[in-house]
């Protein structure tokens, strides 16, 4: 009954914390009165890419910086999902886009630069109170056959397929969802994905959520340039070297250390260097 | 005899019931958020986007039933069928349908009463010396507008935001042009000359109607209600709807490429 007493004052509180959005209204962004110059289209994912981050996240701080040095001024659109992003780069046929999983074919590709910015470190996850002995992983994906795997909406999943793993596709979050109430076994993603989603996501999730494999696998983040729009390949050569330019001035070490522990940073550093080097 | 009289009325009962279950199913379900006047559960037609999905829904021959739900219900709903900005939507749901059925255009609103002069904004600097209402949960890029030093006041609602507004308490809200007109004609109808708005030359998004991906026979479904907003733009009647809220004459420039443009992403973006 004194519970009752308080009530209108919690769901003030809660009314008033909430970031609920509780009637239509337009959607304020940037791109409302900026004129786009040399527009990004770029995926909406935590925490390297993101409209609620600081700075829209790392890699947006890396690039951003990158033509900066360059003297390049550049416009960057996030959008929600891959698919809106390859509809752009594609058949809108943009200057340039960003993110991980957008699925590309051979003959896309051969229209696309891409140029890489960042390094990342990904895993396969598994829900341990789920799986408590584990997984009989030995390197290869069909150690995995009969497990089924969360997998994103525009990821190129025959290797799984062909490994004898069933695909259940879905959004990080809902992919997260599944795992963690055993609808699926296991999902792949970025270390730092992994650790932004279940501190904001899933707090009491944190220690269930465990890595396959003991050594996670680098894998390059690009910013994909496109040779059919006219600054395409000007634009790719420009970033090139803003990046070589911020790299050896020690502000793309500067921005990485905002997110990440410093012996990270230097391992990034060189094998971004490797990469970029011919 | 009266063995044969049962049997026709279990034959009869048997088809009223499968009858019954047809009818049943050629009705469709979808979500809205109450936003007079594109969609409202108080306007006899459910608003000017209501009475295009029921103008299209007869012509598909299926009948659509609109359930008004807060914003936020609809978009934590993984599995229904929504009606709206797909921006909103797409990020938590897949859908198998996307056809984007209208549009809508955002302008800075102002009462003119409360300053100097007419005002004139031509970029985000120019907000700074503003107080500037919009609506909660619909502000992204944070960081770009706080290195701008651009910070908005938040609102619950529309009319929250008109009635700020007309007090002082901001200087100029973002806000949909049909809605404010809509309801200042309802709160301020002696007022109308006296509130003004500055178009935002970038701020038109799509009205779709989203047909979730789970839902049976989506796509077949999906490419008949395309066939027919190609037919009643075709023969004019989709004009005649919007002149009722906009006036006659008055459509936003480029309306039919616009759709067109939208069409064609959210199409892409559409769930195999």
């Amino acid at each position: 009954m004194k519970n009752r007493k308080f009530f209108p004052v919690i769901l003030l509180l809660g009314l008033m914390l909430s970031s609920a959005v509780n009637a239509t209204g337009p959607r304020v962004t940037p791109g409302m009165l900026v004129v786009p110059e040399n527009e990004i289209f770029a995926v909406d994912a935590q925490p390297f890419v993101g409209t609620d981050l600081m700075n829209e996240g790392m890699n947006v701080e890396i690039v951003k910086a990158a033509l900066t040095s360059v003297e390049i001024n550049s416009t960057l659109t996030i959008l929600p999902v891959a698919k809106m992003v390859k509809y752009y780069l594609l058949q809108e046929q943009v200057l340039a886009a960003h993110g991980q999983y957008i699925n590309l074919s051979k003959k896309d590709k051969k229209s696309l630069i891409f140029v890489p910015i960042s390094l990342t470190k990904e895993n396969y996850f598994y829900y341990h109170p789920a799986h408590k002995s584990g997984f009989n992983w030995q390197g290869k994906l069909s150690d995995l056959s009969g497990y089924s795997y969360g997998s994103y909406q525009e990821e190129d999943v025959a290797p799984y397929k062909t490994a004898g793993i069933q695909i259940v596709p879905g959004r990080l979050h809902a992919l997260l969802r599944k795992l963690i109430s055993n609808e699926i076994d296991f999902i792949r993603m970025p270390v730092l994905t992994k650790n932004w989603m279940l501190d904001k996501h899933f707090p009491l999730e944190k220690e269930n959520i465990i890595a396959i494999t003991t050594e996670a696998e680098w894998v390059p983040q690009f910013v994909i340039f496109n040779k059919n729009h006219p600054d395409g390949e000007v634009l790719a050569r420009k970033l090139a070297q803003g990046l070589a330019i911020t790299i050896g001035s020690g502000q793309y070490a500067t921005i990485l250390k905002k997110y990440l522990v410093d012996d990270e940073v230097s391992e990034r550093i060189k094998r971004l260097n490797d990469l970029i080097q011919p | 005899m009266r063995k044969q009289s049962t049997f026709c009325a279990a034959a009869i009962l048997v088809m009223l019931a499968f009858n019954l279950h047809s009818i049943q199913a050629e009705t469709i379900k979808f979500g809205a958020n109450e936003s007079p006047p594109y969609w409202s559960e108080n306007d006899p037609h459910s608003g000017m986007c209501g009475e295009i999905l029921h103008l299209l829904s007869q012509i598909v021959g299926i009948e659509a039933n609109i359930v008004f739900e807060p914003l936020q219900r609809l978009i934590n709903d993984k599995n229904n069928n929504d009606l709206g900005d797909p921006s909103f939507y797409i990020k938590n749901q897949d859908f198998a349908v996307i056809i984007p059925i209208a549009l809508q255009h955002s302008s800075f609103h102002y009462y003119l009463p409360n300053q100097k002069s007419a005002i004139r904004i031509e970029n985000w600097e120019g907000l700074k010396d503003y107080k500037v209402g919009i609506l909660k949960g619909t502000f992204t890029q944070i960081s770009y507008f706080n290195q701008l030093d651009i910070h908005f006041e938040e609102s619950y609602s529309q009319i929250s935001l008109l009635k700020k507004l007309k007090l002082g308490r901001i200087d100029m809200a973002i806000d949909l042009d049909l809605v404010i007109n809509h309801n200042i004609n309802q709160l301020f109808p002696e007022e109308k000359s006296n509130f003004q708005s500055i178009p935002i030359r970038n701020s038109t998004t799509p009205i779709a109607m989203m047909i979730a991906t789970h839902h049976p026979g989506a796509r077949q479904l999906g490419e008949k209600y395309r066939a027919a907003l190609l037919k009643i733009i075709q023969d004019g009647s989709y004009q005649k709807i919007l002149e009722k809220y906009y006036g006659k004459g008055n459509m936003p420039d480029n309306w039919f490429a616009d759709l067109e443009r939208f069409g064609r992403l959210y199409r892409f973006i559409q769930t195999e």
